[in-house]
């Protein structure tokens, strides 16, 4: 990759500024100018680059006022959540912030990169946007998670610890949602109505996850079964669920949901956001499933053969043969799904809950604000990239960790 | 098993028949299937008896007046005295141009996208990558709303509407571009033009079948165009040039004539080809990459240009590796557009929605809807990857 | 390879035969029309949503959530809007607060649940609210098709058309080949075809579905006119910023496109909480017609001036007070007045700053020429 070193970066120090000057050269030589077609190209592109960054660094110097992020701070994260029931999301936020900060330790360490991106983002961005005391309410957090992070560093640099490290941030994560939902309901609850911003985005995209996974997992292996009835069936649900849009789909669980639910239980009166959640979790499931089904049809017919000649049952044929392998092969494509999962959630404003871009959306209504839509966007827009690419990088990394593992086909 | 002892009382001998039978892997399999298959029935049909309880299903308020204008139309003219069907046909139809004109700029795009991320060129790649990567962790929800409120609406107001050379037009009102108008004649025109174009693959037919059995360079693609360019050409002088450009003009509050494209829709097209282009350049990065190297270098060795080996070698083989991927992308673009709601764009969804509004039927304006878009990713699955089946077909089974 | 072709299109023939199976279970179910009626005015048509169960008692139903849902506007500075603490506030939302004093006697035993235009009559026949508060315009077809009942018109609007000063617009007619903007799924939508429908004006409609994406739009100078209720334009206009030019910037024009009598909207088949809903807004504008106000209702209460006042505010003079049979205390508008005012204390409070006089407009007290009357309370 890096063929030519600049000096600076070499460890020698300083040369002189003639040889500054031509490792620079030999480097935009070798990268950009190889070619008299590449010449042309990259001159364009360093114009248009030029052209669009003075344009974004006058609009961030000169026009833009952040005053509206920092106001709406709160509608923005948690919506009209009740403040004196703030005491429910703090845990959740340490919590989650911990448990990324482990799962970061246990699967490799943070990469300068991305230390250097966290950093500037807490220091010189939530500032600007939050306000200090936004940005300071996060401080306990995010040391926190670097704590965490690095115990779990040292922890997993054992090889006797790795994997109960590695399994428990499994865990963590799965215990997560419980315990957001436990902490939403119990001592009087607030009510579902009341959930907004990010927050309500954070919950409903775990939720769905929760429903997803197991119901794609269902669908997949019916769709592979050999029961024509559950085949057909799974492949029927798959295919509608894939071929309706998502808005439809969020319309149709608020006025029908309640329809075709059974009345036992209070069943057709769950909160909406339940019923939002049931949703995106039915529509997710079809695209895991497919995923799912990908891993299982990667697998070499053999092992399935090998399974059957030890007398395996066909459950303990899946539980530990296939579909470990099968959820290890469909990894990327199931990070893919979750993530784009997360950021369907804007969704919502279809059936009326005000998630995190309707707050920003809203605050436009503000006469201070008026006409601020570019600034507040660009924030939701910000807040969103983090997490999806945060999110991405973390799958990657356990792609990778994973891909050590276990038998690989030749 | 099915050989019994001799000598049993007879009710033990039938008992041992039917245990016999219940251990039977086809009886089994039997019971199981129809077992499985009643469940599945019976969730099928109580979910049908309880939306028929909830509606009757019935279509004739669809042809009642429908009482609200759509502005933005696409061969249609529906208006506040046409019926609800018309009007949701207007819709249709709104969504069949953002998904067609989303699809070939998004395909485009991303095709560009996808092998600038492949370029030698540093900057070309870095830059491609960081489009993909800003674009994918981005809801697409956001974009939409940031591409008509932060970008299509602050063109110039029709007051200072900004001109290109004078024939094309841009303000938050239209973008108004030149556009030929039929003339008399022009029935004929477009006959001939088939016509045309059924010669044109005739002479491509005949040019490959050539080139096949003789192994000599026919040229069948240049050929097919050289005819069809002919045609054209003789056939629009013969029939009296029966297409005219008409220019754009700026009215008091708006443009006439030309080809008048709405805010709503260059900005839902912008947000969506944008946002899939992305998508799609990385199934093509995955799809070339997936293409041998050394199928790149024996190209090389052979002495092909770049161009060559891309267009020879490579992208033949990436395009039946991508087509299904891209099929799915191209699905999922269509679905998208019913996002176009946010912004005022009067797409089926949108019009579903107002119909909904006015006439209080949802379930049989949802069954509607869901039909529509059904069609809709059959014929672009249909599209699309029917082609897939006849690579197959020329190239052989793959091992 | 035919054989895989076969097979991989066997789930697209499986859709196809499914979906042709539910059109045709669409159009061949037996649409029951019986002879006696001719023109079908169908029944309960929010199909999808399962009919109120017979009896259903929303009252009770709040008693026992302890509270009460209402739906109103988030994005009508004076009818209904947010504030920065996240809190409600608006006309709308203090009928809310009003009938929360009613039922409980605490105003703020309410939650109010943001819907939009297009959403909020689903919401009502979901259960997911109990009464409608959002600028809701009764008219015969919501009355009877879409299954709703309405209380009596806690404001009078019309229709009307806003445009900028600057851009010489006078009347109807100048707005050949205008574009028009308004909020989809609302009657404004209908109104204005209705109106231009019969002139030979052509103009362009474009509906949004967000009221600040119109405004965005508007501002940019995407629309040359904004149609919507009387009062909305009043409450645009006011807050129209001035980075934008102002409110002098725009003009409303004195064409009336319909009459909007905006009302409480309930589900119907509930006469008791309907009776209630009712009785509450009434109160209030009698309480104002009697001279009861916030600041006098304890006085009041102690000592009524007059036997209706006494009547109104359950006030046990001579035996046992009045009960109106409402399911409430006798003393419910007492609460009410106390806690949110009567009908003209919430008027002032939130309409008389978008600038909109109520002097003359039917929004006046019967009393001084208005349609705002009262049945007894007796």
């Amino acid at each position: 990759m890096t063929a030519v070193r600049l000096p600076l970066e070499s460890g020698r120090g300083l040369r002189s500024a003639r040889e500054v000057l031509a490792a620079a050269w030999e480097w935009a030589r070798t990268r950009l100018f190889n070619s008299p077609a590449n010449a042309v190209v990259s001159l364009l592109l360093i114009v248009l680059l030029a052209w669009a960054s003075f344009l974004f660094l006058r609009w961030m110097a000169f026009e833009a006022d952040w005053g509206v992020v920092r106001t709406n701070r709160r509608l923005l994260l948690v919506g009209r959540f009740p403040q004196d029931q703030e005491w429910r999301i703090w845990p959740v936020v340490y919590a989650l912030t911990a448990l990324l900060g482990w799962t970061w330790g246990s699967w490799g360490r943070v990469t300068r990169w991305a230390a250097a991106t966290m950093a500037l983002i807490g220091v010189l961005v939530l500032p600007t946007l939050a306000g200090w005391g936004g940005a300071l309410a996060f401080l306990p957090a995010v040391t926190l998670a670097a704590l965490v992070h690095l115990v779990a560093l040292r922890l997993a640099t054992r090889p006797a610890w790795r994997t109960r490290v590695r399994v428990a941030s499994g865990v963590g994560w799965f215990l997560a949602l419980p315990l957001t939902l436990a902490l939403l309901h119990v001592r009087g609850g607030v009510d579902p109505t009341l959930w907004g911003g990010l927050y309500l985005n954070l919950v409903v995209a775990s939720g769905a996850v929760m429903g997803a996974l197991p119901l794609g997992i269902a669908l997949a292996l019916a769709r592979t079964s050999s029961f024509r009835a559950l085949r057909w069936a799974s492949t029927v649900y798959v295919e509608v669920m894939r071929g309706l849009p998502l808005p439809v789909m969020l319309t149709l669980s608020w006025l029908a949901l309640r329809t075709f639910l059974p009345s036992w239980g209070g069943l057709d009166e769950v909160a909406l956001v339940y019923r939002v959640t049931i949703a995106f979790a039915l529509f997710t499931a079809a695209f895991i499933a497919e995923a799912v089904r990908g891993g299982l049809n990667s697998i070499p017919r053999g092992q399935r053969e090998a399974a059957a000649a030890l007398g395996l049952q066909w459950w303990q044929m899946t539980a530990y043969v296939t579909m470990p392998q099968a959820i290890r092969n469909s990894l990327p494509a199931l990070a893919g799904e979750f993530i784009g999962l997360f950021m369907t959630t804007t969704l919502v404003a279809v059936v009326g809950l005000t998630d995190m871009l309707q707050a920003a959306r809203g605050t436009t209504e503000q006469p201070d604000f008026f006409g601020r839509q570019k600034e507040v966007l660009l924030f939701v827009g910000m807040l969103f990239w983090v997490t999806a690419f945060a999110l991405s990088r973390l799958s990657a990394r356990l792609e990778r960790a994973l891909a050590g593992k276990g038998t690989r086909r030749a | 098993m099915t050989a019994l002892p001799v000598g049993r009382s007879p009710l033990a001998s039938a008992l041992a028949r039917v245990l016999a039978w219940t251990r039977d892997v086809r009886v089994r399999r039997v019971v199981l299937e129809a077992v499985t298959l009643g469940l599945v029935a019976a969730l099928v049909i109580y979910i049908g008896m309880r939306a028929r309880e909830a509606s009757s299903l019935n279509f004739d308020f669809m042809q009642e007046r429908a009482g609200f204008g759509i502005g933005d139309q696409f061969l249609t003219q529906a208006d506040g005295s046409s019926t609800r069907w018309h009007a949701y046909f207007a819709g249709v139809m709104n969504t069949l141009r953002i998904t067609i004109f989303g699809i070939l700029l998004s395909l485009g795009l991303g095709l560009g996208i996808g092998v600038a991320r492949l370029s030698t060129n540093w900057l070309a790649a870095k830059l491609a990558f960081l489009y993909v990567e800003a674009i994918r962790n981005t809801p697409l929800l956001v974009f939409v709303v940031f591409c008509y409120t932060a970008v299509v609406l602050r063109l110039p107001r029709i007051q200072e509407s900004a001109s290109l050379f004078g024939v094309a037009h841009f303000s938050n009102r239209a973008i108004a571009l030149p556009w030929p108008r039929p003339q008399d004649g022009a029935g004929a025109f477009a006959l001939a033009l088939l016509g045309g174009l059924v010669v044109a693959w005739g002479v491509w037919r005949v040019l490959a079948r050539r080139e096949v059995l003789t192994g000599r360079p026919s040229y069948p693609w240049r050929g097919a165009l050289a005819v069809f360019v002919a045609a054209a050409l003789v056939a629009f002088v013969a029939t009296g040039m029966p297409l005219r450009m008409e220019a754009p003009e700026v009215t008091r509050f708006s443009y006439a004539a030309g080809l008048r494209l709405s805010p709503e829709f260059v900005g839902l097209l912008l947000a969506l080809s944008l946002f899939n282009a992305a998508f799609v350049a990385e199934i093509v990065r995955g799809a070339i990459e997936a293409v041998p190297r050394g199928e790149r270098e024996a190209a090389a060795a052979l002495g092909l240009s770049g161009w060559q080996q891309l267009h020879l070698i490579v992208l033949p083989q990436a395009l039946r590796t991508m087509l299904p991927p891209l099929a799915t992308q191209c699905q999922n673009l269509a679905k998208m557009s019913s996002v176009g709601i946010v912004i005022a764009f009067p797409d089926l969804m949108t019009v579903g929605g107002t119909v909904i509004n006015n006439s209080g039927e949802a379930i049989p304006v949802f069954v509607l809807m869901m039909a529509t878009y059904f069609a809709l990713n059959l014929v672009i699955a249909f599209l699309l990857v029917g082609p897939q089946w006849r690579f197959n077909w020329s190239t052989g089974r793959r091992a | 390879m035919r054989l895989g072709l076969a097979r991989s299109a066997r789930p697209v023939g499986w859709l196809l035969a499914a979906l042709s199976i539910v059109l045709v279970a669409c159009s061949s179910s037996p649409d029951v029309t019986d002879g006696a009626g001719a023109t079908a005015t169908p029944e309960s048509q929010i199909a999808s949503a399962p009919r109120a169960p017979e009896g259903a008692d929303t009252l009770a139903e709040v008693r026992r959530r302890g509270f009460l849902r209402v739906g109103v506007n988030d994005q009508l500075p004076g009818f209904g809007y947010i504030r920065s603490d996240g809190s409600f506030g608006g006309f709308d939302v203090d009928f809310g607060h009003a009938l929360a004093a009613a039922i409980f006697g605490d105003r703020d035993a309410v939650q109010f649940v943001a819907l939009s235009a297009s959403s909020r009559f689903e919401a009502l026949d979901a259960r997911e609210i109990d009464v409608l508060i959002r600028n809701t315009t009764w008219s015969l077809s919501r009355d009877t098709s879409l299954g709703l009942s309405f209380a009596v018109p806690t404001f009078y609007d019309g229709q009307g058309l806003m445009v900028r000063a600057r851009d010489d617009i006078h009347g109807l007619d100048d707005l050949q080949g205008a574009v028009v903007c308004s909020l989809s799924g609302t009657t404004t939508q209908l109104n204005q075809e209705d109106t231009f429908g019969g002139t030979t004006v052509r103009y362009q409609p474009l509906n949004f579905d967000r009221a600040e994406t119109l405004q965005e739009a508007f501002v940019a100078g995407r629309c040359d006119a904004w149609t919507a209720d009387r009062s909305q334009l009043a409450s645009r206009r006011a807050a129209y910023p001035a980075r934008a030019g102002g409110p002098e910037s725009l003009v409303i024009l004195p064409d009336t496109l319909s009459k909007e009598p905006l009302a409480p909207a309930m589900r119907s088949g509930e006469e008791q909480w309907s009776d209630l809903v009712n009785w509450v807004v009434l109160g209030m504008i009698a309480a104002e017609e009697l001279g009861v106000s916030s600041h006098n209702v304890r006085e009041m209460a102690a000592a009524p001036t007059s036997a209706e006042v006494a009547r109104l505010l359950g006030a046990a003079t001579e035996g046992l007070p009045f009960d109106a049979g409402l399911g409430l205390t006798p003393d419910f508008m007492q609460d009410v007045i106390e806690q949110v005012g009567n009908y003209g204390e919430v008027y002032d409070r939130n309409i008389t700053p978008l600038g909109i006089p109520r002097e003359g407009s039917p929004n006046a007290l019967w009393t001084q020429g208005g349609l705002m009357y009262a049945p007894p309370y007796r």
